[in-house]
């Protein structure tokens, strides 16, 4: 609950998958570019202020994603479909799934 | 402007541009130099260090020379930085107006080397003090030795031998690779350890009692009980109530790390009959290359990641600690290593989240107390062995390492263990160890034999595995445990324990029934008939004149 | 001695009073003052850069898996790679800025009015070269700044309309960062630009020689003296002294503030405090305070319009012909930039 987990997808792509409730649907979690739509650099969590933060040109979203601060304000990190099946995490990504190691990685979230 | 003042000073600049060019080829010379070893490496002795340097020069020129050949020295680390001691602290004394502590522990060393300092905590290698009141430690302290001063035999001509310390096998041998309990001298002549110092969460003593009875010298400098120190143990139990030494690989005071990166360095401790790492991994294919390879190993080198800063050969470092392109460095070599080897039967190593392996054998009790999986270990090693071998590889040859594994753990070890262990239900013998010679066999079959056969087989070295390995391991089992079993029972029917002796030798026949000892009570002439017509088929004659 | 003369007279058929009178313009008295010879330090800068350039390409690869590892080397262990690599890092510093105050006198002494209008264009394109050479530059060293910078400046392409998306195809090779990339950065660095900087030099010179030097006429300077000087030895003289000065100066950077390597690339994280090199320190603040395609359209209209200041000079002076307003603009323009280079400069983010 409120942490973040980094994934790479099969094509090369970070992806952010947070958990923002504990329904347990799969409404609880969300997974997100990490990549910047300003000028593409990667951004990160900050758990202390509870945002994404952009370290080239002070780029801020919230935690669903959406630019409050800064040149990307209004813009949004690019967001992937989710899906739990049998109680693991999937993340939609183009191309193919993601590899067994990382729904495994996805689980622990749980 | 005249033409000549120009002329003039553009003969000044070109002077002053010419000189530029010699300072720039000087710093080259400078720079090759330290470079080949020719010279020594320019040191700013850092200002508070500067009192220590100059005096310890004179008295222990070495001391200094090594560190001004070190990484600290270089990034301005003096002598104050890591001796520095607080007011407070058990083992301080003021040293010319600083306060200085000897004994550099890991909780000194955390101070900068936090991540490395916590991994260590984690690993069995801080746990190696742990020894003293183990099994392995009665040997050096009651077997070999006497847990208190004793009379001399005799007299030894030109030496005044008043008393006799029996402690010393365990002071010299043991504790200079698991470590000591680190202890000043008391003056009521006893010694004053951690447990006497009760530390607190900060390292500071809670007992000021114990504290007020530390013998000292006439500069109030702390006087070490001088069979707990010098040390560099690697569990030393310090008297900050920190586990360890850094120094015991990162040698004091150049703290290289081209040598904590050379398996000689692990060879201090990892040798002799009972776990042989260091020769086992110089008779396999990883030493070997390493011998020959040692030049592009780029052992110096600041950075030194497997697959980026050298690929010649594996070291014990590389596979077990050092970093590679797809896995961290760490400083707990359980981290990767899924069987643990050392006591008679082998555990996977599935550890809970105290880093302790957990034994239980319900599989839902497990799956609650297993905070990381000996699968998941296994795979951080699998990590470094792809840089140079492929998936299908790796995975043979850990199958070949789990077989042999169960193997001695099935054939030889259980039911080794189920017979001394019958032995003392049957009060056919004591439980003090060593006393009866059954237990120094068991104690071979394991501790010695069966580790060097399981640690072979774990780092690719055939002889190991098999001649000084498996095959003393069933030598020791068939010749001499079984036997010596036999005989107790024997003695023990013949002295009115007739029904103590039935139950041993019931659990051995039942033991010597199961198929894979069958052979030793029936024979194995039908197996031999087929090898001896195999060959025949394979090479057109047999072996058939030997016998 | 005659027959070679003769030789090489019928081979290359100029005289010496020909010869002395292309090379010995007389140069007007202000040029002894020497901030009017900054036009001469880039070039002579360059020329550092060119052999200093040539020298690293010797030992640099262009692929990123070898890129770091091989500067590393230059750095390192090459002979006097270290000192190769600072007298180049510190020789584009200076002729980055050499290239500023030339421009800026320039441009407050009315340099760039007719009928040289053409010549302050050609010296726009020259600083555009410079600065992208500077940029392609630094992305070769394949640092986390390479990295990054060099994405933030093939996205910064995207933005504009219409061609961005070629644009940035183009200079990246692929939609992103690849194995393409860092060869067409190490082309663009060491053989386009510095071809067309030598071409727009050439045309640069040229229209100064056609033109004549701007003359200036000093309250000091007495009516009755020669107004010009000879530009062989007098002239030479100086530049000379200006070039050994450079030299020493360069020389002392490089051995007292040594080139350093940063971390390597990671594609997977972008560094918390991360800054450009600090000429573009002016683009980096601005891109930080105004929207993506905003920043980047004003960015390339104030550009545009330094471009083409001696015609928008030139109306209006033609309405006003007292006003001032070129001079208030430059004063304002300087001091913008020089506010955001040490507004970005002062802080971490």
């Amino acid at each position: 609950m409120g942490s973040a987990k980094e994934f790479r997808t099969p094509t090369g792509a970070g992806v952010t998958i947070a958990r923002q409730q504990t329904q347990g649907s799969v409404e609880d979690f969300i997974a997100l570019s990490s990549v910047c739509p300003h000028l593409g650099c990667k951004v990160h969590w900050e758990a202390q202020h509870d945002r994404f933060y952009c370290p080239c040109h002070n780029g801020v979203f919230n935690p669903s994603g959406l630019g409050t601060e800064g040149p990307p304000k209004g813009q949004s990190l690019g967001r992937y479909p989710l899906l739990i099946e049998n109680g693991l995490l999937f993340i939609e990504v183009e191309l193919e799934g993601l590899s067994a190691s990382e729904v495994l990685g996805a689980k622990e979230l749980s | 402007m005249q033409l000549t003042t120009k002329r003039s000073i553009i003969g000044v600049l070109g002077i002053l541009f010419l000189i530029s060019l010699i300072f720039v080829q000087w710093m080259e010379v400078v720079r090759k130099q330290e470079e080949a070893g020719l010279a020594k490496p320019h040191i700013a002795v850092p200002a508070s260090s500067q009192a220590c340097v100059d005096c310890h020069r004179q008295a222990q020129p070495g001391i200094v020379a090594h560190w001004e050949g070190s990484t600290h020295a270089r990034k301005g680390v003096g002598c104050v930085e890591c001796h520095q001691a607080e007011e407070g602290d058990a083992d301080v004394f003021a040293h010319f107006g600083q306060n200085i502590a000897t004994i550099v522990t890991p909780r000194d060393c955390s101070k900068c080397h936090q991540k490395e300092a916590l991994e260590f905590a984690h690993s069995h290698h801080s746990k190696g003090g742990n020894i003293l009141a183990s099994l392995d430690n009665f040997l050096a302290e009651t077997v070999e030795g006497h847990r208190a001063p004793f009379n001399p035999h005799g007299p030894t001509p030109g030496f005044d031998v008043q008393s006799v310390n029996g402690m010393a096998s365990a002071f010299s041998g043991c504790q200079q690779c698991h470590g000591s309990k680190v202890a000043f001298q008391s003056t009521d002549g006893g010694a004053i350890n951690v447990d006497d110092l009760k530390p607190g969460p900060d390292g500071k003593p809670t007992n000021s009692e114990a504290v007020a009875k530390i013998a000292r010298n006439q500069d109030q400098k702390p006087l070490f009980h001088a069979a707990t120190w010098p040390n560099t143990g690697i569990g030393r139990l310090n008297m900050d109530g920190s586990r360890g030494s850094c120094s015991a690989c990162h040698s004091r005071h150049d703290f290289s790390p081209r040598r904590a990166r050379q398996p000689e360095n692990c060879g201090k401790c990892h040798l002799g009959p009972d776990h042989p790492q260091k020769e086992i991994y110089e008779e396999s294919k990883h030493g070997v290359a390493y011998r020959d390879l040692r030049e592009q190993m780029n052992l110096d080198a600041e950075s030194w990641v497997l697959g980026k800063d050298y690929n010649a050969a594996p070291t014990c470092a590389t596979c077990h600690m050092s970093a590679n392109t797809r896995e961290p460095a760490t400083h707990d070599p359980g981290e990767r290593i899924s069987w643990t080897n050392r006591p008679p039967i082998s555990l996977r190593m599935d550890t809970d989240a105290e880093h302790k392996i957990v034994t239980a054998t319900d599989p839902v009790e497990r799956e609650k107390q297993i905070a990381d999986t000996a699968e998941q270990k296994r795979q951080r090693m699998k990590n470094g062995c792809s840089h140079c071998h492929t998936p299908d590889y790796i995975n043979g040859f850990y199958k070949q390492y789990d077989d042999l594994v169960v193997l001695y753990n099935e054939k030889f070890a259980k039911p080794g263990m189920q017979i001394m262990n019958e032995l003392l239900k049957q009060g056919l013998r004591t439980k003090t160890d060593f006393d009866e010679e059954i237990e120094w066999t068991w104690f071979y079959l394991w501790h010695h034999e069966g580790r060097r056969a399981r640690h072979g087989a774990s780092m690719m070295a055939p002889d190991y595995t098999h001649w000084h390995g498996m095959f003393e391991v069933a030598e020791r089992f068939y010749i001499h445990l079984i036997p010596q079993a036999r005989e107790i029972a024997k003695h023990a029917a013949e002295h009115g324990k007739a029904e103590q002796a039935k139950a041993v030798n019931e659990v051995i026949d039942a033991l010597l029934a199961r198929p894979e000892h069958k052979w030793f009570k029936e024979g194995a002439e039908g197996q031999t008939e087929a090898i001896r017509k195999a060959m025949q088929e394979r090479y057109g004659q047999g072996g058939g004149e030997k016998k | 001695m005659f027959g070679i003369g003769a030789w090489l007279h019928e081979r290359i058929p100029i005289r010496g009073e020909q010869l002395r009178e292309m090379t010995n313009e007389p140069v007007p008295n202000h040029l002894r003052r020497w901030w009017f010879c900054l036009g001469g330090t880039p070039a002579y800068l360059f020329v550092v850069q060119i052999a200093t350039g040539i020298l690293l390409a010797l030992y640099y690869e262009s692929s990123p898996d070898r890129a770091y590892e091989s500067v590393r080397h230059i750095t390192h262990e090459v002979a006097f790679g270290w000192y190769i690599r600072s007298v180049h890092k510190w020789a584009a510093t200076l002729m980055i800025a050499a290239v500023i105050l030339h421009q800026m006198r320039v441009f407050f002494t009315g340099a760039y009015r007719k009928p040289r209008e053409l010549n302050w264009m050609v010296g726009m394109c020259l600083l555009v070269c410079t600065l992208m050479t500077g940029f392609t530059g630094y992305s070769l060293v394949y640092e986390q700044l390479s990295y990054w910078g060099a994405t933030v400046g093939a996205n910064i392409n995207e933005t504009v309309p219409l061609i961005g998306p070629l644009m940035k195809r183009l200079l990246l090779a692929g939609e992103a960062y690849n194995q393409q990339t860092l060869p067409r950065f190490f082309i663009l660095h060491a053989a386009v630009l510095p071809v067309a900087i030598v071409g727009l030099l050439g045309i640069h010179i040229t229209l100064l020689r056609l033109q004549g030097v701007t003359e200036f006429q000093f309250e000091d300077e007495k009516p009755d003296e020669p107004r010009h000087f000879n530009f062989f030895p007098d002239h030479l003289y100086t530049e000379l002294i200006v070039g050994l000065v450079l030299m020493i100066l360069l020389s002392v950077l490089a051995t007292v503030f040594p080139a350093e390597l940063g971390p390597k690339a990671d594609p997977l994280t972008t560094p918390e405090v991360i800054k450009p090199e600090w000429f573009f320190y002016v683009t980096f603040r601005w891109l930080k305070l105004f929207p993506g395609t905003a920043a980047v359209l004003s960015m390339g209209f104030i550009l545009f319009t330094m471009f083409l200041w001696p015609l928008l000079d030139g109306l209006i002076r033609r309405f006003w012909p007292k006003s001032e307003f070129s001079v208030w603009a430059g004063i304002v323009a300087v001091l913008a930039i020089v506010g955001l280079t040490v507004w970005e400069g002062a802080v971490a983010h």
